[in-house]
């Protein structure tokens, strides 16, 4: 069928265009080398400056977790706060174990073997 | 030239990290503070691209929570050890906008495919709609960049008026119906002519790439 010449239908579809591109998200399948690009060159006005330069948070650091996120932090807020004495024995090792891995690295670091 | 793994990436990322993971609450807490100073300019340049209807503030609101997420819930993630502080961050920001967009438009993102075939419909047996479908994926992914960016970088009004039409583009609203939405989702009243201005200046921008295409597919004169 050929195009319609109806200047309003045509104009209905570019109002469409423009609404779906707007509102469909491809944040989910954004790369990671996208997200750098976006953060890099991505736009920031004088307006988006003074936002941030004047910001005070709304929230204090242990945020309610968003619902996308509820699965994957599942065991986050069991101890997000306080201090290890409070935590089962086996998050407690796997938290040291963590703690040792990193002081590793770090060693490895200052000695230059990475 | 930095590779990509290196850029925005923090000398000390390791002791960050096991700053984040202390026994002691206070010494996580100047760590939010540190990541919030070193990487909100990009987590708000990236929120501006990837969701460019959402308000500054909104923004700065996603950017902050999502350095504070990251220290809360870094204790708990053993699959955040090995990536780059702001690569988990940055998706962190963008899922956040995700989940607001969703409070403002239930519609969009529950039921894309049936938006996805409502716009379909209006499309189909236009110059416009043979021209979008004539052009091939990566120029569609391009001009749909093109709309976000310019989306982006609209002044406050026309955001709003941006907003306003496409979260409501099927319901075909009045001018009166979309200045009350506007009115409902940011508090200010738009006088009639401030509105009417407004959209026109969103449908001249962002339907410019859309008119280039119907040239360059040869459409338009």
């Amino acid at each position: 069928m050929p195009p319609d010449k109806d200047p309003n239908r045509d104009a209905a579809a570019i109002d469409a265009l423009i609404a779906f591109n707007l509102a469909h998200s491809e944040a989910e399948n954004l790369t990671d080398e996208e997200i750098l690009e976006a953060s890099i060159n991505g736009p920031f006005s004088e307006e988006a400056r003074k936002i941030i330069l004047n910001y005070t948070p709304k929230t204090s650091a242990s945020i309610e977790r968003s619902p996308v996120h509820a699965e994957e932090t599942e065991m986050a807020g069991m101890y997000r706060e306080g201090s290890d004495e409070t935590l089962d024995k086996k998050v407690k090792e796997e938290i040291e174990r963590r703690r040792a891995e990193l002081r590793e690295r770090l060693r490895r670091k200052e000695k230059g073997d990475v | 030239m930095n590779t990509p793994d290196q850029r925005l990436r923090l000398p000390d990322e390791d002791e960050i990290k096991l700053s984040l993971i202390d026994d002691d609450a206070n010494a996580r807490k100047p760590v939010v503070e540190r990541l919030w100073l070193a990487f909100r300019e990009p987590l708000m340049r990236s929120l501006g691209q990837n969701h460019p209807l959402l308000t500054l503030e909104d923004h700065a609101d996603m950017a902050y929570d999502a350095v504070a997420k990251y220290c809360g819930d870094f204790r708990s993630r053993k699959d955040w050890e090995n990536k780059p502080i702001y690569m988990v961050m940055a998706r962190i920001a963008i899922n956040l906008g995700r989940d607001r967009y969703k409070k403002v438009s239930l519609r969009w993102t529950r039921e894309v495919d049936t938006v996805a075939a409502e716009v379909a419909e209006v499309v189909a047996n236009t110059k416009c709609g043979e021209a979008w479908h004539a052009a091939d994926k990566s120029t569609r992914a391009k001009i749909s960049q093109i709309i976000r960016d310019e989306a982006a970088k609209m002044k406050p009004r026309q955001r709003q008026v941006a907003s306003a039409f496409t979260l409501n583009w099927h319901k075909e609203l009045t001018a009166k119906e979309a200045r009350d939405f506007i009115f409902e989702q940011t508090g200010e009243l738009l006088s009639l002519d401030q509105y009417k201005r407004a959209l026109a200046e969103v449908r001249s921008k962002l339907g410019a790439p859309i008119l280039q295409l119907l040239k360059d597919e040869g459409y338009a004169p």
